[in-house]
């Protein structure tokens, strides 16, 4: 038996590690065929990151489109945030999860392997 | 003997009033609106052996973290499917399959209990409060069949943790 060694789960520096999303669970009331979101995105892990953006529908898996940002992916230097806008199609009403996901990690933005992802549940109720 | 008299109406007198006025005291704190939490810390890498004659990355050593959470419904760790060199390049065989039997999750309160669910994505609820609790990942994972295992090379699997508020 010819036997390999692999890493899993590597490889950011020891600490506290974390990004934060807010708000967290929330439901909004709307009339027009689009409306905005804010959600704030922080950084708190001890190197610099890049975070994306990703909607969901209320399965966690499916993909929702219909929606608009100027910044899907965001670069935070360590310890800041940043306000992030949502145009989202409200034709119809809409159950989603809005999720902040690590991509990179790093002053050379490398592949993070251990990807942290917060998804917030929002309801477009109309 | 009349001093005597005097210090024991004295000593008397004393613990009546002591006996009267005790009292309970407290100390009050409320806390300001917190926000959502998910953040975790003592990441400990793990490793797996390639078992040639099975065709399977067995895990020796699980990965291990510490997750601390506030107002969080569920934490679910899974992965893409894919197989990373050490380039971090997917390699073009995508896994066939990723089995998380055998992870746990353990609350660091022992008063607590968190139930775990799942194998190709493993799942951890039943939040009742505010917490740490430790994470042990251990997983079995089977490349594609037409996977032939680069000599001397390290290979990764990456873990995407969702927490879900």
């Amino acid at each position: 038996m010819h036997i390999l060694s692999a890493l899993i789960l590597a490889i950011i520096p020891l600490g506290v590690f974390a990004h934060t999303m807010n708000p967290a669970s929330q439901k909004i009331y709307v009339m027009g065929a689009s409306t905005y979101v804010k959600y704030t995105i922080e950084n708190k892990f001890n190197v610099p990151a890049v975070f994306e953006m990703e909607l969901l529908e209320k399965d966690l898996k499916t993909i929702f489109t219909k929606w608009q940002s100027d910044s899907k992916k965001i670069r935070l230097p360590k310890g800041t945030s940043r306000d992030v806008y949502l145009k989202i199609d409200t034709t119809e009403e809409r159950k989603l999860y809005v999720c902040s996901k690590l991509d990179k990690v790093g002053y050379d933005e490398s592949p993070s392997y251990t990807i942290t992802r917060i998804c917030a549940k929002l309801w477009l109720k109309r | 003997m009349k001093n005597k008299l005097l210090t024991a109406a004295l000593l008397s007198v004393v613990a009546t009033a002591a006996t009267a006025t005790s009292s309970s005291v407290t100390t009050t704190s409320t806390t300001g609106t917190l926000p959502s939490l998910c953040e975790f810390s003592n990441v400990t890498n793990g490793s797996m052996d390639w078992n040639e004659t099975t065709n399977v990355f067995d895990i020796t050593t699980p990965a291990e973290f510490t997750m601390k959470v506030r107002d969080v419904t569920s934490v679910s760790v899974t992965n893409n499917g894919e197989l990373y060199d050490v380039d971090a390049n997917a390699v073009a065989d995508n896994l066939s399959g990723l089995n998380y039997s055998g992870s746990s999750a353990t609350p660091q309160d022992n008063l607590r209990s968190l139930s775990t669910t799942g194998t190709s994505t493993f799942t951890i609820n039943n939040f009742d409060a505010p917490q740490y609790f430790d994470v042990s990942v251990t997983h079995s994972t089977t490349p594609s069949s037409t996977f032939v295992a680069k000599s001397s090379t390290n290979y990764r699997v990456s873990h995407t943790i969702t927490c879900t508020f």
